[in-house]
C-alpha cells in the first residue's frame, strides 16, 4: 500500500521504489498466444505490456525494465516510464506480480 | 483512456478484442459424461443416474482423446481446464488426466459431488499445483436440509471435505440456494470455514436441465434474492481474510471488493471458451452440447481442434454472438446496468438452450428493472 501510494506521487517513483524487483507470481499460470501474453481468466496483454510482463522475472529492477523498454520501443521517455510503472503496480494490485525489495 | 484499457488488462470481455477475429482459446471445458451416482433435484446437466457399476461404453470420455484435446488446446492458448459431468470421479482415468493437465501448465477447475473421493485420490489431488478449484456442493449444515435436494449424502460429503482439508486441497464449497435451505446459509458458511474451504459460494438454481422445473418448484423469490445478496455480503465481511465468500449472479449484487476477489472463478467469456464432450463434439462451451439442444461446431474425432477453432462456423458464432449482444446492450436493462462492461447478459448457453438466441438479459435483471422500487439495484448496484 505504501508502495502504491508512492507510485501515485506526482513526479513518479522515488529511487528506492525504482530499485524494487518485480517478479511474476509463480502461482499465476500464463501462455503466449500470437506474441501476446494471456493471463486467466480472461486477460490479454498488448505487445508492450507482454514485453514488460516477460521482463518481470525477479532479477531486474523497475529501473532496468524501463531502460530495456526505452531501447526497444519508440515513445517519449516519460511516456515509457509512466507505462512501465503503471503496469507493474496495476499487476501488483491484482497479485499477478510480487515486488521484491532486494 | 485508463492504463488498464491501454494495456489490454481489462477484467472484462473487452480484453480479448486485442486478438481480433482469431482470439485465443483460453478455457477448455470438458463434459466427461452425463452419468452420475446422484440425482440432484436441480441438476443443470440433467444427469443420468448410474444404476450399474460402470458407465456404459461410449458414454464416458476416451483418455487418448482427452489428452490430445489438452495438447491441442494448449497450442491455441488454453490455460484453464474446466471438468464437469455427470460425476467426474466415475471416470477411472481422471487422476491420470489431471496429472497430465498439470504437466501441461493448466489451471484446473473441477466440479464434483464429493461422494467418490477416497484417500488415494485426495493424496494425488494435493500434489497438483494447477488444481485451483475443486468445487463440492453442500446444500445444508445438517443431513436433513442437505438431503432435500441432494439425497442422503451429507455424512459422505463431510467426510470427503475433512479428508481434503487434511491434504490441503483447495476447495470451494457451493450451496445452491432454494426455499428449503435459504434459512441455513450462515450455518453452512460457518461449517465451510471449519472445513477449510477457500471459498464459500452461494448459487441460484441454473435454468438448465432439471433446474428449469426446480426453479419453479423450489426457487426463491425476488425479495429473498435481494435479501440473500445482502446476507452474503455480510458473510463476505465477516470471513474476510479467512475464507472468500461470493454469490453467483449478476455482478451488481456484489460489492466491487467481492467481484475483485471472485474474478478467477466467476468470469465467463464465451468468445474464448470451447467445450468438448465425451462424443468428441466441440461447441462454444459444454452447455451448448446438451442436455437439450446441441450446437456442434466440429468433432475432435475427425478434425483438428485448430481447424475447428478457426473455422468459419466458429467465427460466425463469435460474430453473431457479438452482434446480438451489442443489440441487447442498447436496450434496458442492459443499457442501464452498472455492470454492462463486465457482463454478457445471461449465460449464453442458457440463452441458446431456452430461446435459441445468442444473447439475452438474465430474467433476474429484467424483473428487477421492471419493478420501479428495485430498478436502482441494476443501475447503481446493491452496494
Amino acid at each position: 500500500m505504501v508502495i502504491a501510494s508512492m507510485a501515485e506521487t506526482p513526479g513518479g517513483l522515488c529511487n528506492e521504489a525504482l530499485n524494487l524487483k518485480p517478479q511474476r507470481n509463480p502461482r499465476v499460470r500464463w501462455r503466449i498466444y500470437k506474441g501476446k501474453v494471456i493471463i486467466p481468466p480472461a486477460y490479454g496483454l498488448n505487445e508492450t505490456a507482454s514485453e514488460i510482463w516477460k521482463l518481470c522475472d525477479g532479477t531486474r529492477t523497475i529501473k532496468d525494465i524501463i531502460e530495456h523498454i526505452k531501447k526497444n520501443y519508440e515513445a517519449s521517455p516519460s511516456e515509457i516510464e509512466k507505462t512501465v510503472i503503471d503496469f507493474i503496480f496495476l499487476m501488483e494490485k491484482h497479485k499477478f506480480i510480487l515486488l521484491k525489495e532486494e | 483512456m485508463s492504463i488498464a484499457k491501454k494495456l489490454g488488462l481489462l477484467p472484462s470481455k473487452r480484453s480479448m478484442e486485442l486478438f481480433g477475429d482469431e482470439p485465443p482459446l483460453v478455457r477448455l471445458g470438458v463434459r466427461i459424461t452425463f452419468y452420475c451416482n446422484l440425482a440432484c433435484t436441480y441438476c443443470s446437466a440433467d444427469s443420468t443416474l448410474l444404476r450399474r457399476r460402470e458407465v456404459p461404453r461410449g458414454q464416458i470420455i476416451d483418455t487418448p482423446l482427452f489428452k490430445s484435446a489438452l495438447e491441442q488446446a494448449r497450442d491455441l492458448g488454453a490455460v484453464v481446464l474446466e471438468i464437469t459431468g455427470g460425476e467426474p470421479f466415475l471416470y477411472k482415468d481422471l487422476l491420470e488426466v489431471l496429472k497430465y493437465a498439470d504437466d501441461l501448465g493448466y489451471i484446473t477447475l473441477l466440479a464434483t459431488n464429493g461422494t467418490l473421493i477416497n484417500e488415494e485420490s485426495a493424496r494425488v489431488l494435493a500434489k497438483l499445483d494447477g488444481l485451483n478449484n475443486l468445487q463440492i456442493t453442500l446444500d445444508g449444515s445438517t443431513p436433513q436440509v442437505h438431503s432435500y435436494t441432494r439425497g442422503p449424502t451429507f455424512r459422505r460429503v463431510i467426510k470427503t471435505l475433512e479428508l481434503l482439508k487434511r491434504y490441503e486441497v483447495p476447495v470451494i464449497i457451493n450451496t445452491v440456494v432454494n426455499k428449503m435451505n435459504i434459512h441455513d446459509i450462515e450455518n453452512i458458511a460457518t461449517l465451510s470455514k471449519k472445513l477449510g474451504a477457500k471459498l464459500y459460494k452461494v448459487s441460484l438454481i441454473a435454468c438448465a436441465g432439471r433446474g428449469e422445473a426446480a426453479r419453479r418448484d423450489i426457487g426463491i423469490t425476488l425479495e429473498d434474492t435481494i435479501n440473500l445478496a445482502k446476507r452474503v455480503h455480510a458473510l463476505f465481511l465477516e470471513f474476510r481474510g479467512e475464507m472468500m465468500v461470493g454469490l453467483t449472479g449478476p455482478p451488481y449484487l456484489m460489492s466491487e471488493d467481492m467481484r475483485c476477489e471472485l474474478r478467477e472463478v466467476s468470469m465467463c467469456n464465451v468468445l474464448i471458451h470451447a467445450g468438448l464432450d465425451f462424443k468428441g463434439r466441440i461447441g462454444p462451451c459444454t452447455y451448448y452440447l446438451g442436455p437439450g439442444k446441441c450446437y456442434e461446431l466440429g468433432n475432435l474425432k475427425a478434425q483438428r481442434l485448430e481447424d475447428i477453432w478457426y473455422s468459419e462456423r466458429f467465427k460466425d458464432f463469435r460474430r453473431n454472438f457479438i452482434k446480438e449482444y451489442k443489440s441487447i446492450e442498447q436496450i434496458p436493462p442492459c443499457s442501464a446496468c452498472i455492470c454492462r462492461e463486465e457482463c454478457y447478459g445471461v449465460c449464453p448457453a442458457e440463452a441458446f438452450q431456452r430461446a435459441g438466441r445468442w444473447a439475452m438479459p438474465p430474467d433476474l435483471c429484467q424483473e428487477l428493472y421492471s419493478r420501479r422500487e428495485y430498478r436502482w439495484i441494476v443501475t447503481k448496484g446493491l452496494f
